[in-house]
């Protein structure tokens, strides 16, 4: 149930507002734990300011569902909209120059798979990469216990995807005066396409976005639910329940209306400054990373030496005799 | 375990919040503590999450239980405080370990039961089953299985309360057509649809374990303690009669009906072989209506709850009383293995051959 998920509990915000000064917060922490003595005209030159980290995150959110939309074999809807939610979540209290969004959004996509009961194992994964598979494994399964904690392991995520089925259902066997919701059907998923490069999923329930994306669908055919929101889905409520959701449903839509694209030559401007300013310790492919997965490697080696030299010792007579029958 | 490990380290030192007090455990994916909250005092059980051997980085298992556990809070239910992380550093080597927190339980009921001191009245166990019957009406009404019903599985704290644990087999399920493993639930407690292939199977999986639970509170010990599969299926035939379709239509229609080889002529003998142990009437006939071949035919929790086992004198005492008796912990894993055995011990079929150092308390594969 949604409204005691932790969801509802721990990721919904107000608004725009309240993200962006926590998005601030995440870049002004990073930057502060590396800027030394520079000055603030050099932490602008050096650093991505929130602006931005914001811009690069919707271009990842662009890479993420191209690669969800190619993926084989084909995913269901709801491992798309679990992944961007957690990538979403993912850079609400993170800076991406603290990890870069092309580690966590494949991560993001890995465990929404094993979340959402569609069950990839990791070579099958990698296999809709390409370049070295191998790197991009290790790279998904080292940062996968980060991003369960930095999402305080709250994994579940509610979709619009059901919602909005309930609700088709609900015009069709309450509302009579439309009796053809069916042709909205498209026009509202692509409304909810949409709403997943927005930020709706963390301001509103899933149930809302739904509804938003229906109610979008029928205006653009002529058609109006605002009666059936009033009359008979808010039947019960009082008067202003019912104000306060469609005053809701125009701040989704508006919301999702004003997602626009980031510039291909904007997003490689960005990328080329992270790759100065990002945290050297999160990169798969810096020196200290490869050094501290050596370390790890040396000891896992330890243990297996260990394992087998204990091994050897409890069957050492039959080891011997095997060796003498030789 | 050697002491000084026990005491030497302390848990989390990123927050340095717990430490370990000793191990109580072995869960299906990886070992228990009992532990303490070192500012608040309150003692807590962690179970580790093994990541070792895993190919596909944190196992699936114990995604599914935190999930599960995130939405499941009810009295009869373990309570899942939080999920702690030891952080990678280069003390541990940049391993990092997980957690899961639970609030601490006294005792388990594998381990009070093989402690012959602890004697249950008949009010004492039915509360037992009262309360276990009715995290299963819970869970099964919010569409999970536990899959892995046993009594070391099922906490009791000292205050009496029953939590239903360990939800590392647990899942989702759905009442559409679906394929689930059917290499789940300990072999002793496993009930027939799975052992003969069913993969489409629902919450009357748990309630055949919820029986085998039912008929331990009075043998003492499991009632049908196979060592393989189809040693399983001849001990269950043994107590339940003959799987045949005239009892149980459909059954032929199970992969493994005609591969394995199942007793026939044997006659349903519930009542009368644990007569025995149970004098009670009602305690009979609810223990035959969950020992139900038929998954179809077996009682769900509701119905069982409402069964007059319940209802009639002696009616379901609480247990704070009795436990209050005891101050030391009981659990299966400290306890000294049970008596093997106590009402099915059929000869062994000649030509039956073991596998040696075979172990029938065993989990097969962890995934689906």
């Amino acid at each position: 149930m949604f409204s005691i998920s932790t969801q509802a509990k721990y990721w919904l915000f107000t608004g725009e507002t309240e993200l962006a000064t926590c998005r601030a917060e995440a870049n002004r922490s990073y930057i502060s734990s590396r800027r030394a003595h520079l000055t603030d005209n050099e932490v602008a030159s050096c650093f991505l300011t929130p602006m931005e980290e914001k811009l690069l995150s919707r271009q990842y959110e662009v890479v993420l569902r191209k690669f969800c939309s190619e993926f084989q074999p084909p995913m269901p809807k709801c491992v798309i909209g679990t992944s961007l939610a957690y990538f979403k979540r993912f850079y609400v209290h993170n800076s991406n120059m603290d990890y870069h969004p092309k580690d966590i959004m494949l991560t993001c996509v890995y465990l929404a798979c094993k979340v959402e009961e569609f069950y990839v194992p990791i070579g099958q994964f990698v296999k809709n990469l390409r370049g070295d598979r191998e790197k991009f494994a290790d790279a998904i399964l080292s940062f996968e216990l980060t991003l369960m904690s930095k999402l305080n392991y709250h994994l579940t995520v509610h979709n619009p995807f059901r919602p909005m089925e309930g609700f088709i259902i609900d015009i069709k066997t309450r509302y009579k005066d439309i009796q053809n919701i069916e042709i909205v059907r498209r026009t509202a998923e692509e409304f909810m396409e949409r709403s997943l490069q927005s930020d709706a999923c963390l301001i509103f329930s899933p149930a809302q976005i739904a509804l938003a994306a229906l109610s979008f669908g029928a205006t653009k055919e002529g058609l109006s639910l605002d009666r059936y929101i009033k009359e008979i889905l808010f039947k019960t409520a009082t008067e202003k329940e019912a104000e306060d959701t469609l005053y809701q449903l125009r701040r989704v839509k508006f919301i999702v209306k004003n997602t626009e694209s980031v510039p291909r030559e904007q997003a490689q401007a960005i990328q080329k400054k992270l790759d100065q300013c990002r945290n050297q310790e999160n990169n798969p492919d810096s020196d200290v990373y490869k050094q501290r997965m050596l370390e790890k490697l040396d000891e896992e080696e330890d243990v297996r030496h260990r394992k087998r030299a204990k091994l050897v010792a409890d069957d050492e007579p039959m080891f011997f005799s095997l060796e003498q029958d030789r | 375990m050697p002491k000084s490990e026990e005491s030497s380290y302390p848990f989390c030192p990123d927050e340095g919040k717990y430490e370990k007090l000793a191990k109580i455990g072995q869960g299906t994916f990886g070992e228990v503590f009992k532990a303490r909250d070192k500012k608040t005092k309150t003692v807590v059980a962690m179970k580790k999450v093994l990541m070792e051997n895993e190919k596909e980085g944190f196992p699936i298992t114990a995604l599914r239980e935190i999930k599960i556990l995130q939405v499941l809070k009810n009295d009869n239910i373990v309570n899942l405080l939080e999920i702690c992380r030891i952080k990678a550093t280069p003390y541990n080597r940049y391993k990092s370990t997980v957690y899961l927190v639970f609030e601490f339980c006294e005792h388990d009921l594998a381990g009070l039961l093989s402690n012959p001191q602890v004697k249950f009245s008949l009010a004492e166990i039915k509360k037992v089953m009262q309360q276990l019957l009715n995290g299963l009406y819970y869970i099964h009404s919010n569409k999970i299985l536990h899959r892995d019903m046993k009594a070391a599985n099922i906490l009791i704290t000292k205050a009496g309360k029953l939590k239903l644990a360990d939800f590392g087999l647990a899942r989702a399920f759905s009442d559409k057509l679906n394929r689930y493993t059917n290499r789940v639930v300990t072999l002793w407690y496993r009930p027939p649809e799975l052992l003969l292939g069913e993969r489409n199977y629902g919450p009357a999986i748990d309630l055949w374990g919820a029986g085998c639970i039912m008929a331990e509170m009075w043998t003492r010990s499991p009632i049908m303690q196979g060592n393989t599969e189809q040693h399983q299926l001849t001990l269950i035939s043994q107590l339940c009669g003959s799987i045949v379709p005239e009892t149980w239509p459909g059954v032929e229609k199970l992969e493994l009906f005609s591969k394995i080889e199942l007793p026939k002529g044997q006659k349903r003998k519930v009542k009368e072989r644990l007569h025995g142990y149970v004098k009670d009437q009602y305690a009979l006939d609810l223990l035959d209506k969950l020992l139900s071949l038929d998954p179809s035919k077996r009682v769900n929790s509701d119905d069982a709850l409402n069964h007059d086992f319940f209802w009639v004198d002696p009616l379901p005492q609480d247990l704070n009383h009795m436990l209050s008796r005891y101050n030391k912990s009981m659990f299966e894993y400290l306890a000294p293995p049970r008596r093997r055995a106590p009402i099915n011990q059929p000869p062994q079929a000649p030509g039956v051959v073991r596998p040696a150092g075979h172990n029938p308390d065993q989990h097969f594969e962890r995934i689906f």
